[in-house]
């Protein structure tokens, strides 16, 4: 319990420390947002007087010292309100999170788990089974890791949507169809989702693979493995709870700096597919100044890199007894 | 090798003879070779032959690799690539009387469940023979539920419980992990797991190395209360000779990856047979005798994937003659074979002894062959002499 709550301490200092340079951060860089819509008003017509002191007060850039500043933006903080998004005028920034969000998570995340679990589990057996077929496939697999991410997702688009109209060219669901939890909407969303999915499972499935099957083989000449196997246990039980269970420790810990990555680690992905995710759309706050919507996202990030290494750091005291020891 | 294992005897050869006498082998190994694969393949066991009999404690000693772990691990079958075993038999008799086991036959679950049942096995390095990432209740468990598969859950938490308490671990432990024990307390644990299913055999290959000698003492007292408790053989290989005397009933020096000399160890260290004997023995300090030179033994033991001409102790011998350079000498019994030779100081029990019985006394050593020596050994290889050569300058 003592472990728990001395980690949950030190998650929420880090936690403050990134909230605090996301406040910064934004404000060392040059450049206006008002600035920038009023331009685009003017395009429109011109707008009425005080309209960029009206604008400013609204998007949360009003004045006062820069405590006082520090401090609306924290209240604002902490009653989730991110803000207005300049790109979609006049969406609040949280709810343009809260519509792009779920679609990066479930994409990328369920990506991210699959080529872990597959890769971990391939890894295991290759080392086990050393110098046999599925040892001898893993310098192929190095070398689509190897490969250009973006190519990558370039080429099985060219090759399965574009010459072999197998899957779509782009989105993340039928634009005939309106989102919803309907069957038709769930299943095209899915059938959207497989090439994307197949191209980060394909670009990270390497290095999980050829990480587990180094340590497998150095696990397995353990002195444990060894005494397991005089004890006579079946093969199953040794490779998975002596080899497997040992040799998966590394892994876990790049698991969780992945697994915070899912959030951003993906903007090429989205990018190419046009698909509707965070990734996505933190590219158009970039290229739109959008100071409010970048902040936002840059701070679920953050939270969500945060939260996973929190997650892990309990799993891993979990699975590995050593860790749990306080000092 | 005639007084130990006559190979193939006839019907009412000398073996059945022996058996008839009620001679009660557990395990018998016979020509057991092994060699490490590579460029040139590294010959480490070389045509052993041991048998351990019940409730005895045969000691296999020697230097780093002289092949005595291999043998440990060739007797539990358990050599990996690129070790392989190129002859031998091996021969399991069970106390209950069931016909003799065929250990090389043994094959995937057959051989599974002879290991830990009937053989079982302490490391080398006890701190890092238990899984680090689970209790031992898991590991306790997992040895339960693989052999005992019967065994509920409430049963095997109690077995596990009372086998740490056997070995004087608090039985509370049994939640607890490797690492949150000291190195004699894993040692302890380990031993509780050797003996969690009663076994016939338990190989300890240089089970008290890595402690320092007041847990060793500790262990090794707990091994023979454990062992007049629950009966049961040992295999017990160090490089610690003095270790080995005092613990042993009978004694095999291994060097080059053959056995040189197998002995009584209550006698052995009185009169040693073979010069390789009689070197480790002038190399330690008597810890009850008198104070003596100690001597090292010149020279390195020879590469072992050279094929070895003559015996391959003799390039580091003080003895050897014309044939040691040329005839490689099989265990044979020592020279004075009714004891006849020995120092009038020995007892006399030992005079009478019979060639061919469990406490033979052989030696592969060509001055104790007549044939080829017909003058008698030199007088520190006939016993005696060894002991009285150093008190004297002491």
């Amino acid at each position: 319990m003592r472990y728990i709550a001395r980690k949950l301490g030190f998650y929420l200092v880090a936690a403050w420390a990134a909230i605090t340079l996301n406040f910064f951060l934004p404000r060392l860089i040059p450049g206006n947002p008002v600035e920038i819509l009023m331009s685009r008003l003017d395009q429109s017509g011109s707008p009425p007087a005080g309209e960029a002191h009206r604008l400013s007060l609204l998007l949360g850039l009003g004045g006062g010292n820069i405590a006082a500043q520090y401090w609306h933006y924290v209240d604002a903080l902490a009653h989730l309100n991110l803000g207005i998004s300049v790109t979609d005028f006049p969406v609040p920034v949280s709810q343009v999170i809260a519509s792009t969000l779920p679609w990066t998570l479930v994409l990328v995340g369920t990506a991210t788990v699959i080529s872990f679990v597959v890769g971990i589990t391939l890894g295991a057996i290759a080392g086990w089974k050393r110098g046999s077929w599925i040892d001898s496939v893993i310098p192929s697999t190095t070398f689509l890791t190897a490969l250009p991410y973006f190519w990558l997702a370039l080429l099985l688009l060219y090759l399965l949507a574009f010459v072999y109209h197998v899957f779509p060219l782009n989105g993340g669901y039928s634009p005939d169809l309106t989102p919803g939890w309907t069957w038709a909407f769930l299943g095209s969303a899915i059938y959207h989702s497989v090439l994307p999915a197949l191209t980060i499972v394909i670009a990270s499935i390497g290095g999980w693979l050829l990480g587990m099957r180094n340590m497998t083989v150095t696990t397995l000449s353990e002195d444990y493995v060894v005494a397991a196997e005089a004890k006579g246990l079946s093969p199953r039980r040794i490779m998975i709870g002596y080899a497997a269970r040992n040799a998966v420790m590394p892994s876990i810990t790049g698991f969780a700096i992945s697994i915070g990555f899912v959030v951003s680690g993906s903007v090429a992905m989205e990018y190419v597919f046009s698909y509707p995710g965070i990734g996505y759309e933190l590219l158009q706050a970039v290229n739109n100044e959008d100071y409010a919507l970048a902040q936002g996202i840059f701070l679920v990030i953050t939270l969500a890199v945060l939260g996973a290494n929190l997650i892990v750091d309990l799993l891993y005291g979990f699975i590995d007894p050593r860790t749990r020891q306080s000092r | 090798m005639n007084t130990v294992v006559p190979a193939e005897a006839g019907v009412g050869g000398p073996r059945e003879a022996r058996a008839a006498a009620g001679d009660d082998v557990v395990l018998r190994a016979e020509h057991l070779s092994v060699v490490y694969d590579g460029e040139r393949a590294t010959r480490a066991v070389r045509d052993v032959t041991v048998e351990l009999r019940r409730n005895e404690v045969l000691g296999i000693a020697g230097e780093s690799g002289c092949g005595k772990s291999t043998l440990a691990y060739a007797l539990m079958r358990m050599l990996r690539p690129p070790a392989r075993l190129t002859a031998g038999t091996l021969e399991f008799r069970d106390r209950d009387g069931s016909p003799p086991v065929d250990v090389m036959a043994l094959d995937g679950p057959e051989l599974r469940h002879f290991r830990w049942t009937k053989l079982s096995m302490v490391f080398q390095s006890a701190m890092n023979a238990l899984n680090p990432v689970t209790s031992l209740r898991k590991q306790f468990g997992d040895i339960f539920k693989t052999h005992v598969p019967e065994m509920g859950a409430d049963e095997r938490e109690e077995r596990s419980r009372a086998l740490l308490e056997m070995v004087g671990i608090d039985p509370g432990r049994v939640s607890g992990f490797p690492h949150e024990l000291s190195g004699g307390m894993r040692q302890r644990v380990v031993i509780a797991m050797a003996l969690a299913l009663q076994p016939e055999i338990v190989i300890m290959d240089e089970p008290t190395t890595a402690l320092d000698v007041v847990v060793q003492r500790e262990i090794l007292d707990e091994i023979e209360r454990l062992r007049e408790e629950l009966g049961f053989s040992v295999v017990f290989i160090t490089h610690d000779l003095s270790l080995l005397l005092e613990i042993s009933d009978r004694l095999a020096v291994m060097y080059a990856g053959e056995i040189v000399e197998y002995a009584p160890s209550d006698q052995v260290a009185r009169a040693p047979a073979h010069p390789y004997t009689l070197g480790l023995l002038e190399s330690f300090p008597d810890m009850r005798g008198t104070r003596r030179q100690l001597h090292g033994i010149p020279g390195s033991p020879p590469d072992l994937r050279d094929d070895l001409l003559g015996c391959s102790f003799a390039p580091r011998c003080s003895f050897a003659f014309d044939p040691c350079a040329i005839v490689d000498p099989v265990l044979g019994p020592r020279f004075p074979v009714l004891g006849t030779g020995l120092d009038p100081s020995s007892p006399p029990a030992h005079a009478v002894h019979v060639p061919g019985d469990g406490d033979a006394w052989t030696v592969a050593c060509h001055l104790h062959d007549p044939t080829r020596c017909p003058s008698e050994p030199p007088a520190a290889l006939r016993g005696g002499a060894h002991g009285a050569a150093g008190t004297e300058q002491a």
